[in-house]
């Protein structure tokens, strides 16, 4: 559900499917051992229409762990972008 | 959930408003589940609800509550289960115009102490079918009983996948945290049920609201009336949980013909018509004049209990104390609206003595809210409704259960009660789901016959006359 790929100090992890509560809770001890090893991390959500409470709160607390300006979003589908901005993540992660 | 001893606006706001991201995602089908699960477990908890309410308050009659908790839940679920609240709710081909619902966004909603449990129920549920997250402020008194109903609500509408916060309450009151929440930039509305400083304070804090004024309900039984339905209805009504519904009656306005059969009516239903040293006796208990309030203490509470307080002997089971007055005012302070089985009764010469009675009654405290008559005469009713100020005329009906709505009449079943421009209120409207939205319109081309051939030079002809316009773009053009 989750593809990872370290680049150096860059983490990239490309999600596959729709992160609701029951897959983000799978998902979330592994992607956060590979955020404690690396310095910035891209999340990239092209296969991702909808995020659940519970990914919102993995991208608070992964931004939180990698520091101000460390954690960019890409490839948002537009409903998704949507919901960052609503809740006000585009204030503390990079958004593309 | 709010932290013991503490409360954390920002938390509050920001938990808040990622519920409402979330929230945009949903579908009508998925909105739909969430709100039958917890219409479901208001319903099932109702007794239970109501009972804590009693309890904590102190104020009204549990059975009666139950029945609140049981229209909050049961007719306001069937009144909004088929209302499209998602996505596009209308498309009017042949105008050009269609109608897409979008959530408000975070809701901070203020529960009175009258009826705590049934409007927790009644405003989560408007809230959730209409995608928008809500915090619950209780009353001071009614903590207890509001977190229960919340906790109830929330538990049920995550086991349906509700967005995580979707429901949040305060567990402890805080003035300062609830003019914080009030003003927040981030909060979308007030939905402020409460005393007219907490709705005024609504008002003032820079972000929509939509509160409820006092009401002050004169009832108008005119002569054609049926005197004894009549005065069941009445009785149903202003002893219902203790008259503390603000659309309960407040005074009796009868014309002089049916005095007599009136007042034998309210005595043989255990009404006690008080006397003049009697209603000065009442008053200081009732009333307190410095702060132009009804008192805290007889909120609620029953009739006998009221007479015990006033030191007034009054037969055993007496369910209702009925002042007649003289005047309507500051000078008159059982004229004022009073969440208790007390009643102010005036006697009228003919029709038009009786509306303008009813119209100081309805100006002094009342205004916007609601009005009850009494009648057979279709044309009575229609002139007496066009003068009153009121967003709510019921007919023929217990004014308490005739106002919630959905009831006794089709009125939208709503446990807030606007009161439109003359209570300061936003609409007239029984705030229900559908004031909960924010409606986008898609506006496709559709010709005006003024501008489809727009030639300038016609509008620049100041001999131009509404005649000539008449004859190039009337109807038969």
């Amino acid at each position: 559900m989750v593809e990872y790929r370290v680049e150096g100090e860059k983490l990239t992890c490309r999600f596959l499917k729709r992160m609701d509560t029951e897959v983000c809770e799978e998902c979330e001890s592994e992607l956060f051992e590979k955020i404690g090893q690396v310095k910035s991390a891209t999340f990239d959500l092209k296969d991702v229409d909808y995020i659940s409470s519970m990914f919102l709160s993995i991208c608070l607390r992964a931004s939180k762990a990698l520091g101000a300006g460390n954690l960019s979003i890409i490839n948002l589908h537009p409903n998704v972008k949507k919901v960052l901005k609503i809740a006000d993540l585009d204030k503390q992660v990079t958004i593309e | 959930m709010e932290k013991a001893n503490t409360v954390n606006v920002e938390e509050l706001i920001n938990k808040a408003s990622c519920a409402a991201a979330i929230f945009t995602q949903l579908s009508q089908e998925q909105t739909d589940r969430i709100v039958k699960a917890v219409y479901e477990a208001a319903f099932k908890n109702r007794v239970k609800l109501a009972k804590m309410a009693h309890e904590e308050t102190g104020l009204g009659v549990w059975e009666d509550k139950v029945i609140k908790n049981f229209v909050a839940a049961q007719l306001v679920y069937d009144d909004i289960k088929d209302l499209k609240t998602v996505g596009i709710i209308s498309d009017d081909a042949e105008n050009g115009i269609t109608e897409i619902a979008q959530p408000l966004g975070p809701i901070f909603a203020l529960i009175p102490v009258t009826n705590p449990t049934s409007t927790v129920i009644f405003k989560i549920l408007t809230a959730l079918k209409t995608r928008n997250p809500i915090i619950i402020g209780p009353h001071p008194k009614a903590l207890k009983c509001c977190d229960e109903t919340a906790r109830i609500c929330y538990e049920a509408a995550l086991k349906e996948d509700a967005p995580e916060d979707c429901i949040q309450w305060l567990k402890v009151s805080s003035m300062d945290a609830t003019h914080a929440l009030m003003s927040h930039k981030k909060l979308a509305l007030v939905l402020a049920t409460g005393g007219a400083g907490l709705v005024g304070a609504a008002y003032s804090s820079g972000t929509p609201a939509i509160g409820v004024g006092p009401g002050n309900v004169p009832v108008f039984i005119e002569k054609s009336a049926d005197i004894t339905f009549a005065i069941k209805q009445i009785f149903m009504s202003k002893t219902f949980d203790n008259g503390t519904i603000c659309a309960s009656e407040q005074a009796i306005v009868v014309e002089k013909p049916v005095y007599e059969k009136t007042k034998k009516e309210f005595e043989k239903n255990k009404g006690y018509f008080l006397s003049d040293d009697e209603i000065k006796k009442l008053e200081p208990v009732a009333y307190d004049k410095e702060r132009g309030l009804m008192n805290a203490a007889i909120v609620g509470q029953s009739a006998m209990h009221v007479a015990g307080l006033a030191k007034i002997d009054v037969p055993a089971d007496t369910k209702l104390l009925l002042a007649p007055l003289e005047g309507i005012g500051r000078e008159y302070p059982l004229s004022s609206e009073i969440l208790a089985p007390i009643l102010a009764f005036y006697v009228a010469d003919d029709f038009d003595h009786a509306v303008k009675l009813c119209i100081d009654l309805n100006f002094y405290g009342g205004i916007g809210h609601t009005v009850s008559v009494f009648s057979k005469d279709d044309d009575k009713i229609r002139e007496f409704a066009s003068i009153m100020n009121a967003g709510r005329i019921v007919v023929n009906t217990a004014s308490s259960q005739g106002a919630v709505g959905g009831i006794l009449n089709t009125l939208h079943p709503s446990f807030t009660l606007g009161c439109g421009s003359g209570g300061k209120n936003i609409t007239t409207d029984n705030i229900t789901a559908r004031n909960l939205l924010n409606i986008q319109r898609i506006a496709w081309p559709r010709p005006n016959k003024y501008f489809e051939n727009f030639d300038t030079k016609l509008y620049y002809d100041e001999s131009l006359d509404p005649a000539s316009m008449e004859k190039r773009f009337g109807a038969d053009n």
